[in-house]
């Protein structure tokens, strides 16, 4: 089976197995599989066996980085040039670009501490509780911070641990905690963790702004309270809700933190502008501005608001094209699932056709074979006849007394009369009957003919009955016994055939 | 980053490490080292000479010492960062001062406690680096985590797979941190055991800061804005906020802190250059 798979490739594919099975020493059988998948493409067959196989569909992505229709930007031109004159060079810094943040420590547990840890503090436990029992009467003697800080080098679980979940948890403790600490606010905080914001900002063309926020910092409360939370911002977040994710973060969490890497933030509270440019190739996320270190809302709200106005423009066609794009390859799988559906109804077609042909030719053989048994059968019939009117006993001559005469009238309407011995078996009266045209040609023939075979795997059945008409009396083979018993000394008798048998009704 | 390397927003992280190490580089070429470490006996009592207690803490006397000291202080400048400069200042001067007023005290009742045999004070800003380590270590969150398989467990799978196969399977748990302590107790244990009194001292005053345990509030109190260049006043910010915006407006430049910050990377602003980086800046040509 599998060298026959194989054999019935075209040369192309052929080649194509033996370079991937060259590169990847895989099993020619398992790697065929793949390799259809691929449409046969020996780069992403490869790519595929070393990376795994991606959960989309490649055709899809292929379709999608197609080149788009030619893109049409609005620019203004003047305030570009007036740009670029007051702008010495717009140099694209890669340490600008936001990368995803790692957040793999999702899925840790809390930390227990080691066992070491506790043989080693144990001793100090021990001997803190006893000379606390004993020494509590004079405890006013000892200052409470020292008991107190006593206690906080010997419990390690006295510390606040932040503990470690998954980003959109934490994102949505950061809200909690932010909501707790500054009262009930407006600010559209988005519920996803960093990665997943950046991804959708970049899906849906938006800026993003992200906001990082140091608790312990002397200057986050006067800078949430007077900066974050003040009625400008407000307005400001509000007018641009549709093109803008806030997303918050506590330098405290591991999230934030890697976050506050990779924005390449040293100072506190932190405001970042992000969005995707076209500067640093159309597929990386750029901070466009950042506000570090405290500053009055009016001046953050004014760098907010120019450095969107720069990109503004930029991002609207780069939303236009990509729109374009969109509906370009919806026309595509439109066409490709016209084309399907049509290719669809062709196959069914085909089917249906031949499915009716081979109806047909079944139909047609059937009747043949019927034919030719039906055929057979007479053919049959008529070499038992031929053989059982030579078998028939002579008809008794006049020197036999107890002879019967029978007068029998034909389904042709023909009267025969014949003898028969009075013992003889009712089954030669019938045969006599149905071979009676044999027995005629023979009698005519003149003398034996040539003898004839009795036929093999033949039963051969009586098409008629013997009626005697008055009083009707029906004389059937099957109850048996000699034409002397059942008839008597002589009869009329009429060949009456047997409708329903028409096949064997042969005359 | 927070990480960023460089010391950008850390001042005071900046004049920390150039201080330490110009004052050990000087005692050891002045050929002082000497008059650094407080042997309470006999420098204290018989010979009296008490300007040992404002001197210990000024330079390392050994170079392995200083060296980690520096990498530790270098890593702290993320809390800087965090806290900004002046809590950072007032933190460090906080701890500096207790270092002063707690190791000679505390070796002299070690002294007494071991009949003379402890009879030493090693010099350097031990206790300021270990009380940075402790808040450091409540600040900083871990980052990752990983394992180091000592031994063959039920299965060989890697450790990073299963978490439930992972505990089962024996070996040390580090994480990104740990380094940052292995450093901390390789200078805690250099001069043993005598740099252990400091480190324990720094851990202790660190832990107390973070717990506002220290008495007097001493974790509320602030050093005086203009030491870290801050302008306390908001007023006086307001003032020539205006203007500023006026400027940056006129300049159209799309954000006027990114060129700040490029600035700083660049290491152009002299305006805002500290004494450090004139004196760094002196010897590389810049």
């Amino acid at each position: 089976m599998s060298s026959q798979d194989i054999s019935q490739l075209s040369p192309s594919q052929q080649e194509a197995l033996q370079t991937y099975t060259a590169v990847t020493d895989q099993d020619p059988i398992a790697a065929i599989p793949l390799l259809q998948r691929c449409e046969w493409n020996v780069q992403i067959a490869i790519a595929r066996f070393f990376d795994g196989e991606p959960a989309t569909d490649p055709l899809a992505e292929a379709r999608s980085a197609l080149p788009p229709a030619a893109a049409r930007q609005t620019a203004n031109l003047q305030f570009e040039s007036l740009l670029s004159s007051t702008q010495p060079a717009p140099r694209q810094n890669p340490e600008d670009t936001v990368e995803r943040v790692d957040t793999s420590i999702a899925t840790e547990t809390q930390y227990r501490p080691s066992f070491l840890f506790s043989i080693l503090f144990s001793p100090f436990n021990i001997m803190y509780r006893v000379l606390s029992t004993i020494l509590s009467p004079l405890g006013f003697l000892v200052p409470s911070f020292m008991s107190r800080l006593f206690h906080r080098l010997i419990y390690q679980q006295s510390r606040t641990v932040r503990r470690g979940l998954p980003p959109a948890e934490t994102t949505r403790r950061f809200i909690r905690e932010f909501s707790e600490e500054y009262g009930t606010n407006t600010l559209p905080f988005v519920e996803t963790g960093f990665n997943l914001s950046l991804d959708n900002a970049k899906k849906d063309l938006k800026f993003l702004l992200v906001v990082l926020l140091s608790p312990s910092h002397d200057e986050n409360t006067t800078w949430v309270q007077e900066t974050l939370l003040s009625n400008q911002m407000k307005s400001f977040l509000d007018s641009h809700a549709n093109e803008l994710f806030l997303w918050g973060g506590n330098v405290r969490d591991p999230e934030a933190y890697q976050v506050s890497s990779s924005l390449q933030c040293t100072k506190f509270p932190f405001v970042a502008l992000v969005c995707q440019t076209t500067e640093s190739g159309s597929t990386a996320m750029t901070v466009i501005m950042r506000a570090a270190g405290p500053m009055p809302a009016s001046e953050l709200v004014a760098k907010l608001g120019t450095a969107m106005t720069t990109l503004q423009a930029q991002l609207a066609a780069a939303r236009a094209q990509r729109a374009e794009q969109q509906a370009s390859r919806n026309l595509r799988q439109e066409q490709d699932s016209a084309y399907e559906r049509s290719l669809a109804q062709d196959r069914e077609r085909a089917r249906r056709r031949r499915e009716e042909e081979e109806a047909a030719a079944r139909a047609e053989k059937e009747a043949l074979e019927r034919a030719r048994e039906v055929e057979k059968r007479r053919a049959d019939m008529a070499q038992w006849r031929q053989w059982r009117a030579q078998s028939l006993p002579k008809e008794p001559g006049p020197e036999v007394n107890d002879a019967i005469r029978v007068s029998i009238r034909m389904a042709s309407g023909e009267r025969v009369i014949r003898k028969f011995h009075s013992n003889a078996d009712l089954d030669e009266l019938y045969a006599f009957v149905d071979c009676y045209e044999a027995v005629k040609a023979r009698q005519v023939a003149g003398t034996i003919g040539e003898e004839v075979e009795e036929p093999v795997n033949y039963e051969h059945e009586y098409g008629f009955r013997l009626v005697s008409p008055m009083p009707r009396t029906v004389y059937d083979l099957e109850k048996g016994g000699s034409v002397g018993e059942i008839i008597g000394r002589a009869a009329n008798l009429i060949v009456e055939p047997i409708e329903e048998e028409e096949t064997s009704d042969g005359e | 980053m927070v990480t960023t390397s460089g010391f950008s927003n850390a001042p005071v992280s900046r004049f920390l490490i150039l201080g330490c190490i110009c004052t050990s580089i000087l005692s050891s070429v002045l050929g002082i080292k000497h008059l650094l470490p407080i042997k309470p006996w006999p420098h204290l009592w018989p010979y009296l000479q008490f300007s040992r207690l404002l001197t210990f803490q000024t330079a390392y006397t050994s170079s392995t010492e200083l060296l980690f000291s520096v990498a530790l202080l270098y890593q702290f400048r993320v809390l800087e960062r965090l806290w900004g400069s002046r809590k950072y200042a007032s933190f460090i001067v906080v701890s500096f001062w207790l270092h002063v007023l707690l190791v000679p005290a505390l070796s002299l009742v070690l002294k007494t406690a071991t009949l003379g045999v402890y009879n030493y004070v090693p010099s350097g800003l031990t206790a300021v680096v270990f009380a940075a380590l402790s808040v450091w270590g409540d600040e900083i969150p871990r980052l990752y985590r990983y394992k180091i398989v000592t031994g063959t467990g039920t299965t060989s799978t890697s450790a990073g797979s299963d978490a439930t196969q992972a505990h089962q399977v024996p070996g040390i748990v580090l994480s990104d941190k740990s380094t940052t302590y292995v450093l901390a107790a390789q200078l805690a244990l250099s001069q043993f055991p005598y740099q252990l009194m400091p480190a324990a001292v720094g851990w202790v005053v660190g832990s107390a800061w973070m717990g506002e345990l220290l008495p007097g509030k001493l974790n509320r109190w602030r050093v005086p804005s203009w030491m870290v260049g801050e302008t306390s006043k908001r007023k006086q910010r307001g003032q020539y906020e205006g203007l500023r915006r006026r400027l940056e407006e006129e300049g159209s430049s799309a954000d006027g802190m990114r060129n700040v910050s490029d600035n700083v990377h660049a290491g152009q602003d002299d305006g805002r250059r500290g004494f450090g980086r004139q004196i760094m800046g002196y010897f590389t040509g810049s």
